[in-house]
């Protein structure tokens, strides 16, 4: 049975370079749809993010690195398109956070033992 | 027929107002009792009242799944979640798809709870358990309350309907039967640890029933919040369509943060039991896991934390609010003002010692637990601070959770063949020996084969030894038993039956280390690329070729699916077919734009070939992603061995449910 329906991307006929797309996909890993809340581009169906994929590949095939071509899309719609946290700004407070969650319980380890080899000696 | 669904919805009505009754009298019991003659008049009294609540809930609950499968529609539940086109099955699955419904499930899960644990017999509980089970009835009320007044799902609607919405798109496969259920039970569950907790706060006192108590439910609590956890992450995998089964979605983490004091305490009581530490601790770890189910559930609600689970929100938020204020500071403020109770400390002889190492891993377990608290809320607290929500993505929790889980992995491993007390160093050298070097061995043969990254070689290492050093217990306590047996197949039994708290711990951190290989192989070394194809068109990826034939479609005439329609694309390797696989998407008459994406997937215990299709024109030109996940299968197989483990050590004998004095 065929079917004919519109796509949820315009797809050419032409498959593109194959490292250009493997380069393409780890770009997207780490980008988010700028509209829905916590969805990845690399899944997302909107029309935005398709536009977003096609111009990843297309400033790909230009020559532009991956660390250019992320940075432009910072600057273009903010640090929140990024799936990862840099450590700057606000977000310094959750960094702060994650290293307090890891030393204050890893020091509790060490001042409980103690306590307990000096309660035991 | 609009009448019937009148009756019906007097009748609900009703039976939520019998229980909310019913609940109002046995809580005014419980605190009325004052001298130790009353107290077990009181508790028969509660017990029938128990049995009361839990009918008035059964019967409310029964009513609604009744007004959803005959399409009562002058229900205005029934006209918001479900359609005269669902089968019957999904038309019961609309009892969890709206706020209402869920509420309705979550009060009967902790009547049910209530209804069991107010069945123990021993004298020296009912004495105590009057607390136990008078603090339930108080978080039954609770909920009761909204659902009575606030968000009942027994509202009529003010005109009359012929046909419904229907369930939510997503909703609409065979995982989502069973994983809201099971998520919304073993949330509810938490109550139980929470109201022995606590009761044990109230009375200033614990004694041993209390303590095993307390213990089977943390364990019942566990198991069924895993399995609800695993399943998501199954319907995550299998629906989504982006490869992946863990998002850290901000309801996600709602789901796993209360396991995190569930494990610790499991952890925690031997400590307790064997050194006198971590009295206050063990009562808090009690509360900690209902609160932060209380966390959850006001998060979903109030649309705190948005995400693409929240389509039930409500503006039922702020009445969660104050019952997760209540839930943290009750507690809080009992234990402040001096609710603990008396520890004895014992001696502890030695570092190298099974103490030291669930210090160890507890602590770690904890920072694990406040990363993704933090993760979580930064969100919020960003807003609050600048005005401008920063959302935390999956990211940055794969680059903090995931050192800390294999640095929990490791430890784990390490202190497996520890004993109680003191561990002589010779023989710890001589347990670790042999899982140590085969674990470097495999490991540096996973390097070889390609895999790369500090982080994800020790992953390998930490899963493969946790898995090597448990079973190497095990094989030592089957070869070490003399008793004898009939059959060799009793004999390796024998462990378990002896010591079934230990050997299927066992079983779990075998799971756990397990499910970390799958986890590992199937993210860090996943192949993955996207072709733009027409038809005829033939592609490769890694060792296996494919062969896009052309667009499929049909008209499933059910569920509200309008068509579901997508890619023929053959899988080859070594220029033999291996399977056909049909992925595409399913559209909805209600949510022409809303496609729901379905997954084919090859799958073996190899490796995963997972194929999705973004989309298609009109001249069949079609875009298809290919992803090959090695060993991801290992992550379902680990998930089983860790419920199987937790069943083992829930069936120890202490454990029994029903004990008579």
């Amino acid at each position: 049975m065929s079917v004919s329906l519109s796509g949820t991307t315009s797809a050419t006929a032409q498959t593109p370079d194959g490292s250009i797309e493997i380069q393409a996909l780890a770009i997207e890993n780490q980008l988010r749809c700028p509209v829905c809340v916590n969805e990845g581009l690399t899944t997302c169906a909107l029309a935005l993010c398709n536009d977003i994929k096609n111009s990843i590949r297309t400033q790909l095939a230009n020559g532009r690195s991956p660390d250019n071509i992320l940075l432009f899309f910072e600057e273009s719609y903010g640090t929140q398109i990024r799936s990862g946290l840099a450590p700057r700004g606000f977000n310094l407070w959750l960094w702060s956070w994650t290293i307090a969650s890891v030393i204050i319980p890893t020091t509790a380890i060490f001042l409980i033992i103690n306590r307990l080899r000096s309660g035991t000696n | 027929m609009p009448e019937i669904a009148n009756i019906l919805g007097v009748a609900g009505h009703t039976a939520l107002g019998v229980t909310l009754a019913s609940g109002v009298l046995c809580v005014l019991l419980g605190i009325s009792s004052k001298t130790a003659a009353d107290l077990a008049v009181t508790y028969r009294r509660q017990q029938n009242l128990i049995i009361l609540i839990f009918i008035g809930l059964a019967v409310s609950l029964s009513i609604l799944v009744y007004s959803l499968v005959t399409d009562q529609f002058a229900l205005k539940y029934v006209v918001e979640h479900s359609s005269t086109q669902m089968q019957v099955w999904y038309k019961i699955a609309s009892l969890y798809s709206g706020q209402a419904g869920s509420l309705l499930i979550w009060t009967f899960a902790i009547s049910l709870g209530t209804l069991l644990l107010s069945r123990t017999r021993t004298a020296s509980f009912q004495a105590r358990g009057l607390n136990a089970i008078t603090i339930l009835t108080i978080i039954i009320l609770a909920f009761l309350f909204p659902l009575t007044f606030l968000s009942s799902p027994f509202e009529l609607t003010s005109r009359i309907f012929t046909e419904g919405i229907g369930l939510n798109p997503l909703l609409v496969d065979p995982t989502m039967l069973i994983h809201p259920p099971t998520l919304l039970l073993g949330l509810a569950s938490t109550s139980i640890p929470f109201a022995i907790s606590l009761g044990m706060i109230v009375s200033k006192t614990s004694n041993v029933e209390w303590s095993r108590s307390l213990r089977r439910w943390t364990l019942i609590s566990l198991l069924i919040l895993s399995a609800g956890n695993f399943l998501g992450a199954w319907w995550a995998y299998t629906v989504l369509g982006w490869g992946g089964y863990w998002g850290w979605d901000p309801v996600e983490n709602c789901a796993i943060l209360p396991l995190i004091p569930l494990a610790v305490l499991l952890h925690s009581k031997p400590l307790q039991e064997r050194l006198g530490l971590f009295h206050t601790w063990n009562l808090m770890l009690g509360c900690l896991p209902f609160v932060l189910a209380i966390f959850g559930t006001f998060n979903v609600r109030s649309g705190l934390i948005t995400s693409v689970h929240s389509f039930a929100e409500s503006d039922i938020g702020p009445y969660f609010l104050g019952l997760l204020a209540l839930t943290l500071l009750t507690p809080a403020i009992l234990l402040a003002l001096g609710g603990r109770g008396h520890s004895v400390m014992h001696n502890y002889d030695s570092v190298l010692s099974r103490e030291t190492g669930l210090i160890i891993n507890n602590f770690l377990l904890l920072s694990i637990g406040l990363v993704i608290l933090g993760g979580t809320l930064f969100p919020v607290a960003s807003e609050l601070a600048n005005g401008a929500r920063i959302v935390v993505g999956p990211l940055f929790f794969a680059d903090t959770v995931g050192p800390l889980l294999t640095i929990l992995l490791i430890f784990m491993a390490f202190t497996a063949p520890l004993v109680w007390t003191k561990t002589l160093k010779k023989y710890y050298l001589q347990q670790i020996k042999f899982p140590i070097i085969l674990a470097l061995l495999i490991s540096v043969f996973a390097v070889i084969l390609g895999a790369n990254g500090l982080i994800n070689c020790l992953a390998i290492f930490a899963g493969v030894f946790g898995v090597l050093i448990h079973l190497f217990e095990i094989c030592r306590a089957i070869t070490k038993d003399t008793e004898i047996t009939s059959s060799p197949y009793d004999r390796v039994l024998q462990p378990f039956k002896r010591n079934p708290r230990r050997y299927g711990g066992y079983i779990a951190h075998i799971g756990l280390a397990v499910m970390a290989i799958g986890i590992i192989s199937s993210t860090a070394y996943e192949s993955r690329n996207r072709f733009t194809v027409e038809p005829g068109d033939s592609f490769a990826l890694g060792n296996y070729s494919f062969k896009y034939q052309g667009l499929w479609g049909q008209k499933p005439g059910k569920n509200g699916i309008e068509i579901e329609a997508g890619t023929e694309v053959t899988l080859m390797e070594n220029n033999e077919i291996v399977s056909v696989l049909r992925p595409g998407r399913r559209f909805f008459y209600a949510a022409p734009n809303q496609p729901v994406a379905i997954v084919d997937i090859d799958t073996n215990l190899i490796r995963d070939v997972y194929v999705f299709t973004q989309g298609w024109d009109e001249k069949q030109v079609a875009e298809i992603q290919i992803l090959i996940k090695p060993l991801v299968q290992w992550l379902w197989i680990g998930a089983g061995l860790y419920i199987g483990g937790v069943l083992v050590s829930l069936s120890a004998k202490d454990n029994s449910l029903l004990k008579n004095s």
